[in-house]
């Protein structure tokens, strides 16, 4: 559990556990707790009750060896003065399996080279060469924070590209993101959290084993729905899946059915 | 142990450190020559000639008051909203980063200000020389005696700035000199009034028998005391209260 001060606690009786060799999607709206379970996942912030392990290390010990191990990647952020070749000189030394080779890999992904200031790149450039470097320190937990914000369309989709390539069985990456369809295809399982309480933690094959969604030009019926929208004279509904078909729910529609009926949905996954 | 302390990454974190804070060292050492000239300067058109100008006591008064502020931005990565998760996730510890800060504000400081200071009085001395003729400007050794005491004193005070760098967000150095004042003024008070008897009736007696009322202050048994505080408990005091005060602010 944590509190900010004397508001409502987050997280009360949490309990989480995350696989390595998945790229976890943390999702939720503004405010509802996801940088906050990022910053205790990464010994920014320590729990005011309960236990968090992260690698086989309590993140608040703050212990170099376990932060060698993790990358964060906030939203905003603060680069020094440097050059792209400075950093990595100075920076990359503290992380044991950081891999020049890895980055110029990125970079060149990328369009970055190794002369360029950090400070004259735009804010979209800053965050592919923290991911760059992020990804160099072959760090066993990456965690993004909003990593999509400020990127064009092309580097999102290069984004994409880039994490993936470089999921590996022995890593774990955490993505929270309020932006869900540009993370369409790469997260798997997801998170979604609500007013400090996660509602969600499912992979994308569970979920489809007990949610369908059925597109129709005819209101659904709200009887069989569990959550319905439209657009245009199409409607889309989220229905239990009980016939075993096969459909694609997108993020953005699970992301809502979850949050609109977050007891029922809560049940449905009870159910094993 | 190596978790806390590894030699390898206390070096980087050296490097790291010495090279981000290049810059503002080198300002800081600029303004200090160039204000203790200009100082100098103004100094010497006002008083009266002939005269005989030394540096001990601007060596000791800029080598004081550059290291407090500069011991002031020890750990300044830690108030700053954004630049704090940079610092905090650095894969260093508190132990590493302390010890780390004191090389740098206190034995990084004394050599850079110093061997400055040795070039600054090489080049101050014949250029005040050529623009006041009738004042003799002495040469000082910042490695002599008198400036290895002032040294010593520094090493003792500067501590208290990097408690001050731990515990304080933002405007550390005027936060401490606040804090100093305000302790010494109570300080000086309770000392006053608690001793007060001891210091208006203390008195050393000769051989024959004879007394008399001990008037120098250096002569009371207070003043060993204050003494051995000051030269052996302040600064480890000082560090181990910084050294918890970053690790509190980290946590």
């Amino acid at each position: 559990m944590y509190a900010y001060g004397s508001k409502k606690p987050l997280f009360e009786e949490l309990q989480l556990q995350l696989q390595e060799g998945n790229i976890y999607g943390l999702l939720g709206k503004n405010g509802a707790g996801k940088s906050t379970l990022l910053k205790i996942i990464s010994g920014l912030l320590s729990p005011n009750s309960g236990e968090v392990q992260v690698l086989g290390y309590h993140p608040n010990d703050r212990n170099p060896d376990f932060l060698n191990q993790v990358f964060l990647l906030t939203e905003e952020f603060d680069l020094p003065s440097l050059t792209i070749e400075q950093y990595v000189k100075y920076y990359g030394a503290f992380y044991p399996l950081f891999e020049g080779s890895l980055l110029d890999q990125y970079l060149l992904e990328f369009k970055l080279t190794r002369s360029l200031k950090i400070n004259d790149l735009s804010y979209g450039q800053k965050k592919k060469f923290l991911l760059s470097f992020g990804l160099a320190t072959n760090c066993k937990l990456l965690i993004l924070d909003e990593p999509t914000n400020g990127l064009d369309i092309p580097s999102k989709s290069l984004f994409r590209k880039v994490v993936a390539s470089a999921m590996t069985e022995d890593r774990t990456f955490i993505i929270s993101t309020h932006q869900v369809r540009d993370m369409e295809g790469l997260i798997d399982p997801i998170i979604i959290v609500d007013e400090g309480e996660v509602i969600l933690n499912q992979s994308m094959d569970e979920v489809a084993q007990k949610l369908k969604v059925i597109k129709s030009s005819k209101v659904p019926n709200e009887d069989v729905a569990i959550y319905w929208e439209g657009n245009f004279g199409s409607y889309a509904a989220v229905e239990l899946n009980e016939d075993n078909s096969e459909t694609n729910i997108g993020l953005e529609l699970l992301f809502n059915a979850v949050t609109a009926n977050k007891e029922r949905i809560h049940e449905i996954f009870q159910q094993s | 142990m190596k978790s806390q302390f590894d030699f390898h990454r206390f070096i980087q974190l050296l490097k790291l450190e010495l090279f981000q804070s290049r810059k503002g060292i080198a300002m800081i050492l600029v303004i200090t020559f160039g204000a203790l000239f200009f100082i100098g300067f103004l100094l010497s058109l006002f008083i009266e000639r002939p005269a005989t100008y030394d540096h001990t006591e601007s060596f000791g008064g800029a080598l004081m008051l550059g290291g407090f502020i500069v011991s002031s931005l020890a750990f300044s990565g830690i108030d700053r909203k954004l630049r704090r998760i940079g610092f905090l996730m650095l894969p260093v510890s508190s132990l590493e980063r302390f010890i780390c800060a004191w090389l740098l504000t206190c034995i990084g400081w004394l050599l850079a200000f110093s061997v400055g200071f040795a070039i600054y009085v090489m080049i101050a001395n014949p250029i005040g020389q050529m623009l006041f003729p009738d004042t003799a400007f002495k040469g000082f050794n910042p490695f002599g005696s008198v400036g290895l005491l002032t040294m010593k004193v520094y090493a003792v005070l500067q501590g208290i700035f990097l408690v001050g760098a731990a515990k304080f967000r933002g405007y550390v150095f005027p936060k401490t000199m606040v804090v100093i004042i305000s302790v010494l003024t109570v300080c000086g008070f309770v000392i006053f009034f608690a001793l007060k008897e001891e210091f208006t009736s203390d008195h050393y007696c000769t051989v024959t028998g004879e007394c008399e009322l001990v008037d120098a202050f250096a002569l009371h048994s207070v003043y060993s005391v204050a003494k051995v505080l000051f030269w052996y408990v302040l600064a480890p005091l000082t560090w181990v209260i910084a050294y918890f005060g970053l690790k509190d602010q980290e946590a």
